[in-house]
């Protein structure tokens, strides 16, 4: 029972050998620079086109997606839908129709990136004002949204705005997306008929790249290494209990 | 200096220990590296606690966990954000007028949503895992004997904070065996039933009767003049709020922010102020705890294990959490695997509790 006090030694330096590898592998990560972001004129068109015949029930709701900022990026998406569909669903289905990565979400249910921007983050709050997808329902103006994407439900003639706002102050002063708010003004009759049910106009549509790879070259080497974590976890966990079991005669 | 035979591992080392990994837990919703911190915590919570009645601190608090996820999961799914995604089934909703809006009651339930309040439930429990092994590993009489002479104003509020935990798990025993004495269910729901009251009430009783205890013999009595004690007492308590406040603005912001470092750093300031202004006069201890090499080695594998959860967060602060669009398996940060994994070594060095029956014995013989 004598404490081998040499041993706590050993293990001491150890545990600081780790402590600085990590602190330094972290300072180096953080010294990598960022990306700086491509700076184009505004030059936006913002159109869609619609298909002239649509099927009954069937409704045409304009999606307007304003990057924001000094990032001369807007996309305008005439998604074909059914009344009764939620902005959320409408966002998925614009990203699935321009074909880049469909929202992201946090867990609270925040709205994080649309078409895969910004890569990370989340509502990032600097010095009381905070990076975030500001929600707009058009009409006659914009009108800053009292409600979430999952709870909105979508009627004839809505227009669904979003706007990143990089330095925004989370209230209804914050600038709506810069294109016209009414379904009228947004949309154009297609001349292809009824095979385009959606149309992108976008200036710049590949600025600042946000399309992001989700290809996983070494996914069996991940799948293995997940795997022997779990087996770790369930192995601790339930030699743990094994020992509280046969513990528990003696506790009183 | 060699440990010597009987010392227990320093209480503060203890809870040094539990507070940081509950730190790192705070930082990560990714469910396997909060199960790697869980496992540690528990096979260094069964192989080095001891046979006393606030050894079963754990275990109460890990079910209170397991609670704390099945009413975030209930709670989200009937009154929660309607989190858009993959839905698994529907609710029937009830629509609620205009000026209600961002309030749901029923609604599409996505795994999205599930999987995220689970999370969220999970990371609590296992923070709330860390606070019950720091209660079973530590006793929290030896811990009071620590607290420093500057709190001996608040020294009642002390007392009952750092003694409520292991009282109300002593109280749990207690009630259930007089309930069983009596011919009464104790376990299931009915053993529940009539359990918490007692409980609660005994538990605060039992503290505040400890505090006056040891008020009436003294604890906290100091030969200074009253408007120096006055002065003291201002400056702890003061830089104490500052160091409350301030923590929670570097804990609860995304963003390290200089205000709250600032705030920590007042209050520390006052704090030590306050503290050396008060330790005026020497106080005899009995049996005093030390602080030995195998404490640092004890607090220093649960800053490895921040110091892993940190590093992979200041590289990708994405492998932190779990992904949910598109839902996926978390991400493994290395560097945070090993630093938990490197926290199970008190399990190793931290010297092993005598059991009661063993000190009895050697009493006898």
């Amino acid at each position: 029972m004598v404490r081998a006090e040499p041993r706590s030694a050993a293990a001491l330096a150890l545990v600081a050998a780790a402590v600085i590898a990590t602190t330094f592998s972290a300072a180096m990560m953080g010294a990598l620079p960022a990306g700086a972001a491509a700076r184009q004129p505004m030059r936006l068109q913002p159109r869609c086109a619609v298909p002239t015949r649509l099927s009954k029930g069937q409704i045409v709701v304009p999606v307007v997606v304003d990057f924001g900022g000094s990032a001369a990026k807007l996309l305008v998406t005439c998604v074909v839908t059914r009344a009764g569909t939620t902005g959320a669903e409408l966002l998925q289905a614009q990203a699935r129709l321009v074909g880049y990565p469909i929202p992201r979400y946090a867990e609270s249910g925040l709205l994080c990136g649309i078409d895969g921007y910004p890569t990370s983050g989340c509502g990032t709050e600097s010095g009381g004002h905070y990076s975030y997808w500001a929600y707009w329902h058009g009409g006659a103006r914009w009108l800053y949204a009292n409600d979430g994407p999952g709870e909105w439900t979508v009627s004839k003639g809505d227009v669904e705005g979003w706007r990143f706002e990089p330095d925004g102050s989370a209230s209804p002063a914050d600038p709506p997306p810069r294109a016209p708010s009414s379904a009228a003004a947004l949309e154009t009759a297609s001349q292809a008929g009824v095979t385009s049910s959606a149309g992108v106009e976008a200036s710049s549509r590949d600025a600042s790249g946000p399309v992001r790879q989700s290809g996983d070259s070494n996914s069996a080497a991940r799948k293995a290494l997940f795997a022997s974590c779990v087996a770790l976890i369930l192995l601790l966990a339930a030699a743990a209990l094994v020992r509280a079991r046969r513990a528990n005669g003696h506790i009183t | 200096m060699l440990r010597p035979r009987l010392q227990a591992l320093h209480p503060v080392a203890w809870w040094c220990w539990a507070g940081t990994l509950a730190v790192a837990a705070s930082r990560t919703t990714n469910l396997v590296l909060l199960g790697l911190i869980f496992a540690v915590v528990a096979w260094v919570v069964t192989t080095r606690r001891g046979d006393n009645p606030w050894a079963r601190s754990f275990g109460t608090l890990v079910r209170l966990g397991i609670f704390v996820i099945l009413i975030r999961l209930v709670i989200q799914v009937l009154f929660g954000d309607r989190v858009p995604g993959d839905t698994w089934f529907s609710l029937p909703s009830l629509p609620l007028p205009h000026w209600a809006a961002g309030v749901t009651i029923g609604g599409p339930v996505t795994a999205q949503a599930a999987i995220g309040a689970i999370c969220q439930g999970a990371q609590i429990a296992v923070i709330l895992a860390c606070f019950g092994a720091a209660n079973s590993l530590a006793s929290s009489f030896r811990l009071l004997r620590c607290v420093p002479a500057g709190l001996y104003e608040v020294a009642v509020a002390v007392t009952v904070a750092i003694s409520f935990t292991p009282q109300v798990v002593a109280s749990i025993a207690r009630v259930r065996d007089a309930r069983r004495l009596r011919g009464r269910a104790t376990t299931g729901l009915r053993g529940w039933h009539g359990l918490a009251v007692p409980v609660l009430d005994g538990a605060l009783e039992r503290s505040v009767a400890l505090a006056a205890s040891m008020d009436a013999r003294g604890f906290g009595r100091r030969s200074i003049s009253p408007r120096r004690r006055r002065l003291t007492a201002t400056a702890t308590l003061g830089g104490l709020v500052g160091l409350g406040i301030g923590l929670f603005e570097v804990l609860y912001s995304s963003s390290a922010s200089g205000v709250g470092l600032a705030v920590i750093g007042f209050g520390g300031a006052l704090v030590v102020g306050g503290m050396a202004a008060a330790s005026h006069g020497s106080r005899s201890r009995y049996r005093p705890d030390r602080w030995f090499v195998t404490e640092s080695v004890v607090v220093c594998s649960a800053l490895a294990a921040l110091a892993g959860v940190l590093a992979a967060g200041g590289s990708d602060p994405s492998s932190l959490t779990q992904p949910l669009y598109p839902l996926g398996l978390p991400d493994l940060p290395l560097g945070a695997l090993a630093g938990i994994l490197l926290a199970v070594l008190p399990s190793f060095i931290a010297p092993t509790p005598r059991s009661t029956r063993a000190v009895m014995s050697e009493a006898v013989a």
